[in-house]
């Protein structure tokens, strides 16, 4: 689209013709106007993760922090058989929600860019919607529907499945797992269906010229085009799930602890906030290492014109 | 060059029976969910191994057709055979008919190499023959050495090139093509043109070829159908079309021509407005529209031994090279004519406002259906 | 007929028989699974608008009797009201801050080409894709080390921090999209950069800047996760009903999320309609303008071509 604004700004570069002082005064202008951004930036992006990074690297001295440089938080989290489960199943339970919803969001989305004609929007929208009754909200229906005397086993009694309140369904991995698997459920979506809407219609048909079978085209040229709108939302379905520490401590009890769950005690109850600090960095790791991930698989794809 | 009316001249569908077309429309007519029809009762035989233009305005059902016989729409009514095979039923992968789409639609994600072999994929040939096969058409198609390229890495020739490559690699029994050249500047067009032609001879098959530009047609086609809100108003082959109209809307979009809506005088004196024009055959018809072309009118000294003769004034003059065309004012009736050459010399010089002699033959008039005018 | 022509005439027979099965239960298939991924959806915030009408105590089935007890609880608790009130003011001014800032950095985004353009825009994007809960707490570490206690400027800037970033790139899109000449043109008719900016590019993205801060303001609303650890005693709605549903329980929460729920769910359709209504001519034109491409008038470009199918 060209960018006219930005044109017009260096129609008025100083060249070497002018003097020393035109020069320094359009280099100083430029930088005036970035400067609220890189202070922005600075302030609010890099500093604050520049701290969490030092008090990961400092010292708790009951209730106050000692700037003793050690990696003592580090060692404590990847060498205690404790830390190591629960790593372990925080991130069992993001892969299995992302995925989980991934799989469950791709074909319908699929469905709903293929088959539903004038009516896709507005079928995607209702889809997003429940995103707008509210986090909280939703992670706690779950524990409604959940519980002893919730919904789900009122059901199963009155079909006669079980006998009596159960505590089976809730505050367990697998209530976690199935809170958060709904919660990412409408992210993914969103996602696919961004990839899978920007497949034109003429390649579907271009390939069904060809000979292809609906199959095959999925195959050859639709699932190829899409991949990477899919990992996208596989990614950001993992790393809301990963760092997530309200639904394990609503539906998880105690058998569903996440890390986010050590966080919270950690910059609670607990007080060790250095320890908190390490578990926060580890979030940041594995969040970074995702997005390398993702880049690298991104990038080896063709853009749709 | 007589002035029978259209009716008497027989029509391809009597020329060319029921049966012997490489392809088929019987009675289709395709009605869209608002209401709209965009395709009215058509019947259409096309021969093999022609090259064959479907011409119209946008909104003619054109590309409908054209679609309807790919088999990316079905047809509301009626039956459209393929080889004597009704394939009305059948998806487009069950077509023995190959597609070359107006902005190519080629692969994004894969190279010339895995485009170009896509159908025969798809057919599971052999990675050998296939490969092969990929360098023959890619030398037909003068693209070889372009097998690893992303189509994004192609310029919109190049592009068009490849999406030929790809829709003949399987040899299907027909080709077609939708407005490819639209995109094209005009001196590659004109290129691809020839190319196009020529690739039709060597290839031998069928190639249906839907455009709105009658030029195109024209030059290109061995037979073409002239489109119209949903019907085809005339099929025949370029020089019948332009010489003998059998409408007033194919008159006026292929070529340009002047309409008369005329009264019978006498069985062969015909009066246009303020304008008495002889006729060279008997019409029996009280009013009718007739059909002038505008090479066909006769410009200066030599328009006085001809029967129609008029004097009229210029109103307009456009050079066009290697002639100009004249817009002359005849009894309050505007006329296209052209005047040879350049108009250098100083005894051809037209200027605005000259008073100007003007006539025609009697056979130059076709008496034509009357449909409307495009512009319409 | 010959026996081959009758083998021929059967397998096409059988074959199609078997393909028609396998299309209509693969239809099938897909419509279930779309409706009960719809019903799964739903569900639970349709139960928990059912339940606060429950006037048992305990979250159970089935129902003593239906009640607005838990609303008129609701609405008289001053607990409540302030956390409300303290929600919205908090909400408006992280939004407030974030149009200023937000309009400022994608105009500087859109025009200024600078070094490392590209890294800043990723580390201004950063608060929008990191967990809440690492947004917290990095902020909460610096506000501690400065002697920040946590309270409504702490709020106001861990909302700022993502509000920000989503309305500057909201109407950096926005920017892209508008016919660049539009600006040239107004100061080829006399007008400065700044009487430019005010009557040309201001109203161009008015609307998109609308719906940014409608959308910022419905997230700062509902925000737990980060606010969690910014927010001092009072706390915002979310924090206040997340402290209801831990540290004991009323059914009062029941009918604050559907108040919530409902609240913000009717805010965004609002924005919605009033946004299609307001750009409902200039999609009409468009249609119009499309379907003419589509109908086979020869595409101007290779994009208007694509763009037509």
């Amino acid at each position: 689209m060209g960018n006219i604004g930005a044109d017009m700004m260096e129609a008025g570069i100083p060249t070497a013709a002018d003097s020393l002082w035109t020069r320094l005064r359009h280099v100083g202008r430029r930088t005036a106007a970035v400067l609220p951004m890189l202070a922005w930036v600075i302030l609010l992006v890099l500093i604050p993760n520049l701290f969490l990074l030092f008090y990961s690297l400092w010292q708790n001295n009951i209730g106050t922090v000692a700037h003793v440089w050690n990696v003592e938080n580090y060692r404590t989290l990847y060498g205690s058989q404790v830390f190591q489960i629960l790593i372990r199943r925080t991130f069992l339970i993001a892969v299995v929600s992302a995925g989980i919803a991934t799989l469950v969001a791709y074909p319908v989305a699929y469905i709903v860019v293929r088959k539903f004609g004038r009516f896709k929007t507005t079928a995607a929208i209702l889809i997003l919607v429940p995103l707008w009754f509210g986090y909280l909200m939703r992670v706690f229906a779950w524990r409604i529907i959940l519980g002893q005397q919730g919904v789900l086993n009122s059901f199963l009694n009155s079909i006669g499945l079980t006998h009596g309140p159960s505590g089976a369904f809730l505050y367990n991995t697998p209530s976690v797992i199935m809170t958060l698997t709904y919660v990412i459920i409408p992210y993914v979506f969103l996602s696919t269906y961004a990839a899978l809407d920007r497949v034109p219609r003429y390649l579907y048909e271009a390939s069904s010229d060809s000979g292809a079978s609906a199959w095959a085209t999925f195959r050859h040229v639709v699932w190829p085009l899409t991949r990477p709108g899919v990992v996208v939302g596989f990614a950001i379905g993992f790393a809301l799930a990963f760092g997530d520490y309200i639904t394990p401590a609503l539906v998880g009890g105690l058998s569903g602890t996440m890390l986010g769950s050590i966080v919270l005690q950690a910059f609670g109850t607990a007080d060790d906030w250095p320890l908190g600090a390490a578990i926060g960095m580890t979030i940041i790791a594995t969040g970074l290492l995702f997005l390398a991930l993702m880049a690298l698989f991104t990038r080896l794809e063709a853009p749709i014109e | 060059m007589n002035s029978l009316p259209a009716e008497n001249t027989p029509t391809l569908a009597e020329r060319a029976p029921r049966g012997s077309g490489v392809v088929e429309l019987a009675s289709v007519t395709k009605m869209y969910p608002g209401g709209e029809v965009a395709v009215r009762e058509l019947d259409l035989v096309v021969p093999e191994g022609e090259f064959f233009a479907l011409l119209g305005p946008s909104g003619s059902g054109k590309t409908s057709t054209l679609r309807m016989i790919a088999g990316f729409e079905r047809p509301t009514v009626g039956r459209i055979s393929l080889a004597n095979i009704d394939v009305t039923e059948r998806p487009p992968y069950k077509r023995d008919v190959s597609t070359v789409f107006q902005n190519y639609a080629l692969f994004p994600h894969m190279n010339v190499r895995e485009n170009v072999a896509y159908p025969l994929k798809m057919r599971g040939v052999s990675k050998k023959s296939i490969a092969a096969r990929v360098r023959e058409e890619l030398e037909q198609v003068s693209m070889t050495g372009y097998e690893k390229r992303l189509p994004h890495q192609l310029s919109g020739g190049q592009r068009q090139r490849i999406a030929l490559a790809r829709a003949l690699i399987a040899r299907p029994k027909v080709l077609l093509l939708d407005e490819p050249l639209g995109a094209l500047d005009l001196k590659l067009r004109e290129s691809m043109l020839l190319v196009l032609k020529r690739l039709q001879r060597e290839v031998g098959i069928t190639f249906i070829y839907v455009t709105h530009d009658q030029g195109e047609a024209l030059a290109m086609s061995d037979r073409l159908a002239v489109m119209n809100k949903g019907s085809v108003e005339q099929v025949g082959t370029p020089t019948e079309i332009y010489e003998r109209p059998a409408t007033s809307f194919a008159a006026g979009f292929v070529g340009k021509t002047n309409l008369f809506h005329c009264t019978l005088q006498s069985p062969r004196l015909a009066r246009a407005e303020a304008i008495l024009m002889q006729l060279d055959a008997d019409v029996r018809a009280e009013r009718f529209t007739a059909s002038i072309r505008p090479n066909t009118i006769v410009v200066g000294e030599q328009s006085r031994t001809l029967e129609n003769r008029y004097s009229g004034s210029v109103v307009d003059v456009l050079f066009l090279g290697h002639e100009r065309e004249i817009i002359v004012e005849v009894n309050g009736r505007r006329l296209n004519a052209f005047a040879p050459g350049p108009g250098t010399g100083k005894q051809d010089v037209i200027g605005i406002g000259d008073q100007i002699e003007i006539g025609w033959h009697p056979s130059a008039a076709v008496i034509v259906e009357e449909t409307g005018t495009w512009e319409t | 007929m010959s026996s081959e022509a009758i083998m021929l005439h059967r397998r096409r027979g059988t074959r199609s028989i078997l393909a028609r099965f396998s299309r209509i239960s693969v239809a099938i298939l897909g419509g279930v699974l779309v409706c009960s991924v719809y019903l799964f959806l739903y569900a639970p915030p349709i139960v928990t608008a059912i339940f606060s009408f429950n006037s048992n105590d305990i979250q159970t089935l089935p129902f003593a009797h239906w009640t607005f007890r838990w609303y008129t609880a609701l609405l008289n608790d001053p607990q409540m009201q302030s956390a409300i009130y303290y929600s919205l003011e908090a909400g408006l001014t992280a939004v407030a801050v974030g149009a200023v800032f937000g309009v400022a950095f994608a105009l500087l985004i859109h025009r200024l080409r600078f070094a490392g353009r590209n890294v800043v825009q990723a580390l201004l994007a950063a608060p929008l894709v990191t967990p809440g809960m690492v947004l917290g707490i990095s902020l909460l570490v610096v506000f501690r080390s400065l002697g920040i206690l946590p309270g409504f400027l702490t709020v106001v800037v861990g909302h700022a921090s993502f509000i920000t970033p989503l309305i500057t790139f909201i109407v950096l899109q926005r920017l892209r999209t508008t016919d660049p000449t539009l600006e040239h043109a107004s100061m080829d008719c006399g007008a400065g950069r700044i009487r430019t900016f005010w009557h040309v590019t201001l109203p161009g993205i008015r609307l998109a800047l609308l719906f940014a801060c409608l959308l910022g303001f419905t997230l700062s609303m509902d925000e737990i996760a980060v606010t969690y650890f910014l927010a001092g005693v009072q706390g915002t709605l979310p924090v206040y009903v997340w402290g209801l549903i831990r540290f004991g329980f009323s059914p009062e929460v029941n009918a604050a999320f559907s108040l919530i729920g409902g609240g913000l769910l009717l805010l965004i359709l609002g924005t919605t309609a009033v946004v299609l209504v307001a750009t409902r001519e200039s999609r009409q034109s468009m249609h119009v303008q499309q379907q003419r491409e589509q109908e086979g008038a020869a595409p101007a470009s290779l994009e208007g071509g694509a763009a037509a199918s």
